[in-house]
């Protein structure tokens, strides 16, 4: 049987993705109406952005502000004087029949960001993806089709969203699988996040992405491209990384039994239960978005300094702060994901217990363990510990010095989340105190001498057996350091 | 002067009904051209090197003195980022054809 | 004691209303009488607020009674062309698309001119949508001409014009986007300006044409407008577009010394018949106010001929733009059967399409199409682009000229205002714009004032251009013009 499949030697992936990400912002973009999300429908609206006639658009300069913020992240080149276009389209959550957005002369022009793709435990894999141009717009309201109250056969038009700031980041075609570009939007959602330009709240739509797939097949006889298909409104990492690799496989398939003679431009839907993509609009032929320069909003300058004092700074970028873990504190790659990958916050407040304790390893261990969980227990972030990070550096500094074991440790690091005491207050009011060696000296001879037979074992090379006289000395002393203790106990027995 | 223009596409990007009876689109068919065809005239002037003028203003609001030029607060022509409090969803949906007082409510759109 | 509310300009009346000789209340009722007796056949008004106006005066006048601090306006009684919002009251534009819109909120222009303490009598007709010359694609019937009732005022601002003409205003609002205030005071006998292109606030304008719109005040007398544009002008928070420039009192505005001025003027537009013979006044005035200032320059276009293509490009593309909001879903009328089969989004499409087709009249519909052409993918660089680039060669023209004079003089109309139902060609219609639409395309102040008559007794108006912002040579040199001449006083019978 003659198999297509036998016949296709190579198949290149080509995807790119348009991310729309909500700029943090306390206003519209055009409008003093608050962006808040999840208040009731239309109760966030004014003429400008219910496009009542004769309204008119007043440019947010906070908008503007993070607008620059992103082009200095992302490494862009401004696009100045900022001037907009109206992308013209009908629709009923589409107030003005227009979408102000920027065609011409896109605010951020060019740009890249470095991404790691090594998994969790693995080395770290580098790669670039390409920014082709980002540019500002206005978000549109939200169609509500089922559900409410609402009559039969209607669709409810809220407003609350419509002209809420965005801005609309296309990458290169760089990425050649679902994983590459769920890495990627990970990378950029962090990046954003940490320049205080999003919020990158994913569930409240601060984030959607639409991905551009198509293939380059290199068959024996003949090279030639799938149509480029749009998979619109990928709201999650897992719907871009699985609506990416479910489309490469159709693609893949539909070349075999089409071979070059495939449709035109489709743009798809992404079907999280099924797993599948959906034709949504085959070939653009009608999309003439008819796009005009907007003429009652006049060209805002953005000073040549702004740039430069919008540049985060490079600490401030999730994979140079990996880097300067990995380099500076010894951290391998999986930590410094973690530590990175759970906030800026959560880095912040690593480096700085590291810095005052003096161990990183140890600093590492406790906040993965201690400290986030706690954390994802109460769900609230690194801002809301209540243990600042010079306090668990004392507590940690006392178990490293071997004034606290580990168990009582994580007992005073319990008072000080409850209480918000100093590490000094709550291990004395746990009444905690700090055995001394020859305390500790005492008692070890005390209790060789009361079992004679289980040290004559040890002495005879059974280590295992010094447990059960480590657990008898820490009944007696219960602050005592077991480390410390064994160390006394063999000694003792090496005399 | 100008290529035929498409009346069908011309009211589908408009979304305006295609005039009735059919006999009645030949005639808006001309006579748009017509108007077309003189509006063609303007190729006559030479533009190579002309920035169109969208706007006929003299100077672009320029950030006013005072501010700092590392931020874009007082740029007469921006705005500051405060919340102004705009229309309760009564007012907004006053004079909506059809609404629930809430939404403004359309033929049931299926996406 | 009845006053001359008709024959007096309104400085002098609101001076005697401040004064407390006479009654803002008198003045109101004077004026709404005159629109009971004449708005039946003249239609120059769509909605009048009576009860409200009447209210407004007399609070007015208690406050001139009590001795309280009242606004320079105080008890002018004025009109507002239905395309400018006013809060809950029918703002329609002249359409059936917006036959039931109360706006939520008032223009700028219109609040500034309450601030004032002027008194909003209502609403006046227009072309709809500001798209005309005639004032007769209204939906709501033509405007009629007070001097000849069987002709059109112009427009798109007739109703406003011809309320002033009339007497049923002291004061009326216009706006212009390509001659829409100039022309219809030309044909109706009074003062009109437009004034620079962000000099006053477009916020509550229902915009036909963004870059070319402006709005501005029409009234008997450059001294009356001069007032009135000192109270509407200045930078807004609404407007990203509209500015704060310094001489904005009204003195500022008329005190210019006329006689150094340098009159420039384009020969060009009185050969060949391009201006008629109903403009042989405004060739004579010309010559009148260059005697009268420090020389006269003789000016040349190469642009005269593709002004009006420019000009229509732009405006039709803009105006593509702006009507896509009326879809039938927030704020306009709807025009839909619901028994429209097919799926849904064939039956929005459908209410899409029957609203726009029934809530649009024809003049609309057609310039909503031709705009959509000129920005449609293939057509944007040969009609938008090419447009906007002449735009610029037109405007850098302009403002070359004014190096070597102050003011330009020039027809405002091709002809007198033609009959009502007379068959025009659309075509010549549109050219016939061609001396109103440069100071649009430039965002230049111009002015139109009464400089004559025709043979059959129809005003002509005279065109005034300056430099942008330099409304006070218009206003100044308007003013002594009305000082030489009388025919600003001139009635309707
Ligand atoms: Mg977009
Ligand atoms: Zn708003």
């Amino acid at each position: 049987m003659d198999n297509a499949q036998v016949r296709v030697a190579r198949v290149r992936v080509i995807v790119g993705l348009e991310v729309h990400v909500q700029l943090g912002t306390r206003t519209k973009l055009f409008c003093g109406c608050s962006t808040r999300f999840g208040n009731p429908p239309n109760s966030q609206v004014c003429p400008v952005c219910c496009g009542m006639p004769g309204a008119m658009p007043r440019l947010n300069s906070h908008a503007l502000e993070l607008a620059v913020r992103t082009t200095a992240a992302l490494g862009g080149t401004i696009g100045s004087p900022v001037v907009w276009d109206r992308k013209q389209y009908f629709y009923p959550d589409l107030p003005k029949g227009y979408q102000i957005s920027q065609l011409s002369n896109p605010v951020c022009q060019g740009g890249e960001v470095p991404f790691d793709i090594g998994e969790a435990n693995q080395p770290v894999e580098m790669m670039t993806a390409r920014i082709d141009h980002a540019h500002l717009e206005e978000d549109a309201g939200k169609s509500l089709h089922t559900g409410g109250n609402l009559p039969a056969g209607r669709s409810g038009v809220d407003l609350n969203r419509a002209g809420t700031p965005l801005m609309e980041i296309v990458t290169r075609p760089d990425f050649s699988s679902g994983r590459q570009a769920r890495m990627f939007l990970a990378e950029l959602r962090a990046m954003l996040v940490w320049a205080g330009i999003s919020d990158g709240n994913m569930q409240e739509g601060n984030l959607r992405c639409d991905a551009n797939v198509n293939l380059e097949i290199v068959g024996p006889e003949n090279t030639f491209r799938t149509p480029i298909v749009e998979i619109k409104n990928l709201n999650s990492f897992r719907a871009v990384e699985n609506a990416i690799d479910y489309e490469v496989r159709r693609q893949q398939v539909q070349s075999e039994t089409t071979g070059s003679g495939a449709t035109g431009k489709q743009t798809r839907g992404w079907n999280e239960q099924q797993g599948e993509t959906f034709v949504q609009r085959d070939k653009e032929s009608m999309a003439d978005y008819r796009y005009m320069p907007e003429p009652d909003l006049p060209p805002a300058e953005i000073p040549a300094s702004m740039i430069e004092t919008c540049r985060p700074e490079p600490n401030l970028i999730p994979e140079r702060f990996r880097e300067r873990l990995r380099r500076d504190y010894g951290m391998g790659p999986y930590d410094s994901r973690v530590l990175v990958g759970h906030s800026r916050e959560a880095a912040i407040y690593f480096c700085a217990v590291a810095d005052a304790c003096g161990d990183a390893r140890m600093a590492s261990n406790w906040i993965q363990q201690d400290v986030m969980a706690w954390l994802a227990e109460q769900n609230v972030g690194f801002e809301q510990y209540p243990v600042p990070a010079d306090e668990l550096a004392r507590l940690l500094t006392m178990v490293a010095d071997g004034h606290l074991n580990q168990a009582r440790a994580r007992d005073v690091l319990a008072e000080m989340v409850r209480t918000g005491d100093p590490a000094a207050q709550a291990v004395s009011r746990l009444g905690i105190v700090a055995v001394g060696e020859s305390e500790i000296v005492r008692v070890c001879q005390q209790i060789l001498k009361d079992n004679p037979a289980v040290a004559a074992e040890i002495q005879a090379g059974n280590l295992k057996a010094t447990g059960p006289l480590i657990a008898r000395v820490r009944k007696a002393l219960p602050d005592a350091n077991p480390v410390l203790i064994r160390q006394c106990l063999l000694k003792q027995i090496g005399e | 002067m100008t290529g035929p223009i498409n009346l069908e596409t011309l009211c589908e990007l408009a979304r305006l009904p295609l005039p009735e009876p059919e006999s009645a689109r030949g005639e808006l068919q001309d006579e748009l051209q017509r108007t077309l065809d003189f509006f063609g005239e303007i190729a006559a002037i030479e533009t190579s090197g002309v920035e169109p003028l969208i706007q006929p203003l003299d100077v672009d609001p320029a950030p006013q003195p005072g501010t700092t030029h590392t931020s874009l607060m007082g740029n007469a022509s921006l705005r500051d980022d405060v919340v102004v409090h705009g229309m309760d969803p009564s007012v907004a949906t006053a004079n909506a054809a059809e609404t629930d007082g809430q939404y403004f409510l359309v033929p049931r759109v299926l996406k | 004691m009845m006053a001359d509310f008709a024959g007096r300009t309104l400085v002098d009346l609101s001076g005697d209303v401040r004064s407390g000789k006479i009654l803002a209340a008198d003045w109101v009722r004077f004026c709404l009488a005159r629109i009971a007796e004449s708005n039946d056949t003249l239609t120059a008004f769509l909605a009048v607020d009576d009860q409200a106006a009447i209210q407004n005066a007399e609070a007015v006048d208690a406050r001139i009674r009590r001795g309280d601090k009242v606004g320079p306006l105080a008890g002018v009684p004025v009109a507002i062309k239905d395309n400018i919002s006013t809060a809950g009251i029918l703002t329609t534009c002249a359409s059936r698309m917006l036959e039931r819109y109360r706006p939520a909120f008032d223009a700028t222009v219109v609040e500034r001119l309450k601030a004032a303490d002027a008194i909003v009598l209502g609403k006046t007709n227009m072309d709809e949508f500001a798209m005309g010359s005639t004032s007769s694609s209204s939906a709501f019937g033509p405007v009629r001409n007070p001097w000849d009732r069987e002709r059109t005022p112009g427009g798109s601002s007739g109703g406003s014009a011809a309320a002033v003409a009339a007497g049923m205003a002291a004061a009326a609002i216009g706006s212009d986007t390509g001659g829409s205030i100039r022309q219809p005071a030309a044909w109706c006998g009074i003062s009109g300006i437009k004034p620079t292109w962000g000099r006053v606030s477009r916020h509550g304008l229902v915009a036909y044409a963004n870059s070319l719109d402006q709005i501005g005040p029409m009234a008997r007398s450059a001294g009356d407008l001069a007032t009135i544009l000192s109270m509407i002008s200045g930078s807004d928070q609404h407007d990203a577009t509209c500015q704060q420039k310094p001489e904005l009192v009204p003195s500022g505005l008329l005190n210019v010394n006329t006689r150094e001025l340098r009159i420039g003027w384009l020969p060009s537009q009185f050969e060949n018949g391009a201006a008629g013979d109903a403009n042989l006044p405004v060739r004579k005035a010309i010559d009148e106010i260059g005697g009268e200032c420090r020389g006269m320059v003789e000016l040349h276009s190469r642009y005269q001929s593709v002004l009006c293509g420019v000009y229509y490009i732009i405006a039709m593309s803009q105006a593509s733009s702006n009507l896509g909001r009326f879809d039938g879903v927030r704020f306009t009328a709807r025009f839909a059967d619901n028994a429209d089969p097919g799926d849904a989004s064939d039956q929005l499409d459908a209410m899409y399409r029957q609203t726009r087709g029934t809530g649009f009249g024809r003049e609309v519909r057609r310039r909503i199409l031709l705009g959509t052409f000129a920005l449609s993918a293939g057509a944007y660089d040969q009609f938008f682009s090419q447009a906007s680039k002449v735009r610029r060669l037109v405007r850098d023209e302009l403002l070359d000229m004014f190096r070597d004079v102050d003011v330009i003089l020039s027809p405002v109309t091709v002809g007198p205002p033609p009959k009502l139902g007379e068959k025009v060609d659309r075509l010549r219609s549109y050219r016939a714009d061609s001396f109103t639409v440069a100071a649009n395309l430039a965002g230049l102040p111009a002015m139109s004032v009464p400089c004559g008559m025709t043979d059959e007794g129809l005003p002509v108006g005279i065109q005034m251009i300056a430099a942008p912002w330099r409304e006070d040579l218009l206003l100044s040199l308007g003013q002594r013009w009305q000082q030489m001449t009388d025919w600003h006083l001139r009635r309707p019978s």
